[in-house]
């Protein structure tokens, strides 16, 4: 029955205090606030992490959630919010998460090790690979746009990016993945 | 026009992820017609769209939303044992509403003093009756009520402020 409940009744219900509503929302967007976090982290450990705390101050907040936007864009932007902090934790020196200011890794740093053989290795697999070595504002952008299929004005709100910057950024983020696919992943690519 | 109309591979991923406008879009239809070797290109790009679009999402660990339920309950039931009484806010509100309402009745009060006590049968001629303003403003009870209300309002200003600055500084925490 509670996937038949809308984000909206959920929602109502989890601001009038229902414990289960809280837990049918983590259960529905557990999966899609991971990935995202992951596509922003880089690792799993601090996925969970910051997904956790994704969660947290989700419900601290919903009280004040007033519906104006989509409630996946609402806790999307707290993703990219709780990440970027954690990023920032992480290496203080960082000013931006863009790869504007930085070259593409094509040698791996803490990536996946690409050496190993991957013949069994389906295409999507070796795309997910791709993508976690791009930056993390650049996966994070092709996570939001392709796979969760929010338009550039969502990610806009999401990200708290302009247009004309979302559509650069989709751009470049794109053009730096066929180059790392080029690169390291080929013969998945081709197969 | 199809002279000084060049396609790029970025304006043909414009053209899959349907960022183009209509009038470009149009340009882009007709560039393909004439330059089959460019649809294969498209192909190619709407292929690795659904790729992307059909790329699995990660699971997060079993017991991941246990563990979040379980860290949201703690911390209500913490914010709950810590949280400041209610009190304060209603005593306020009591309290303005008492000296409210006295206040109120003392302009009453002073406003039927100027009324005489029996009115004439015949309508006076048009005259408004006449307030002793400066008897009801130079009462003690309306000087040092407003100065009473005036200062219940400051407080509950620096109450907001307050609170305001111990919210700023919890997220500063987090």
């Amino acid at each position: 029955m509670s996937a038949t409940l809308s984000d909206e009744t959920l929602i109502q219900q989890a601001q009038a205090g229902r414990q289960s509503a809280f837990a049918m929302l983590v259960k529905r967007y557990e999966q899609y606030v991971f990935t995202l976090a992951l596509r922003f982290v880089k690792n799993r450990e601090d996925a969970h992490e910051v997904a956790q705390d994704c969660f947290m101050r989700a419900f601290r907040y919903l009280p004040d959630f007033r519906g104006e936007a989509k409630f996946t864009i609402w806790l999307y932007r707290i993703v990219y919010s709780i990440s970027m902090n954690f990023l920032r934790k992480q290496n203080p020196d960082i000013q931006s998460l863009d790869d504007e200011e930085r070259p593409i890794r094509l040698k791996d740093e803490g990536a996946p090790d690409v050496s190993v053989s991957m013949e069994r290795e389906d295409r999507n697999a070796a795309l997910q690979r791709a993508i976690a070595l791009l930056s993390p504002d650049d996966s994070g952008i092709i996570t939001l746009f392709y796979l969760y299929e929010h338009n550039l004005e969502e990610i806009c709100n999401i990200m708290g990016l302009t247009m004309t910057n979302a559509k650069t950024k989709l751009c470049r983020a794109r053009q730096r993945l066929k180059l790392i696919l080029e690169d390291k992943f080929a013969t998945e690519m081709a197969s | 026009m199809e002279n000084n109309f060049f396609l790029t591979e970025d304006m043909l991923w414009d053209y899959a992820d349907d960022f183009l406008s209509a009038a470009d879009k149009a340009k882009v239809d007709g560039y393909l017609q004439q330059h089959p070797e460019w649809r294969g290109r498209l192909d190619l790009i709407l292929s690795e769209k659904r790729a992307f679009t059909a790329l699995s999402l990660e699971t997060p660990d079993a017991g991941f939303a246990e563990r979040v339920m379980t860290a949201w309950v703690s911390e209500q039931a913490h914010g709950r044992a810590t949280a400041p009484e209610k009190g304060p806010d209603r005593m306020i509100y009591l309290i303005s509403a008492v000296f409210g309402l006295f206040i109120c009745s003392a302009l009453v009060f002073m406003f039927l003093q100027g009324i005489p006590a029996q009115l004439p049968v015949e309508v006076p001629a048009v005259s408004l009756p006449e307030v002793n303003w400066g008897g009801i403003f130079g009462t003690p009870v309306f000087q040092y009520g407003l100065y009473f209300v005036l200062t219940l309002l400051a407080l509950k200003v620096v109450e907001k402020y307050l609170h305001q600055r111990q919210m700023l500084d919890k997220l500063k925490m987090q």
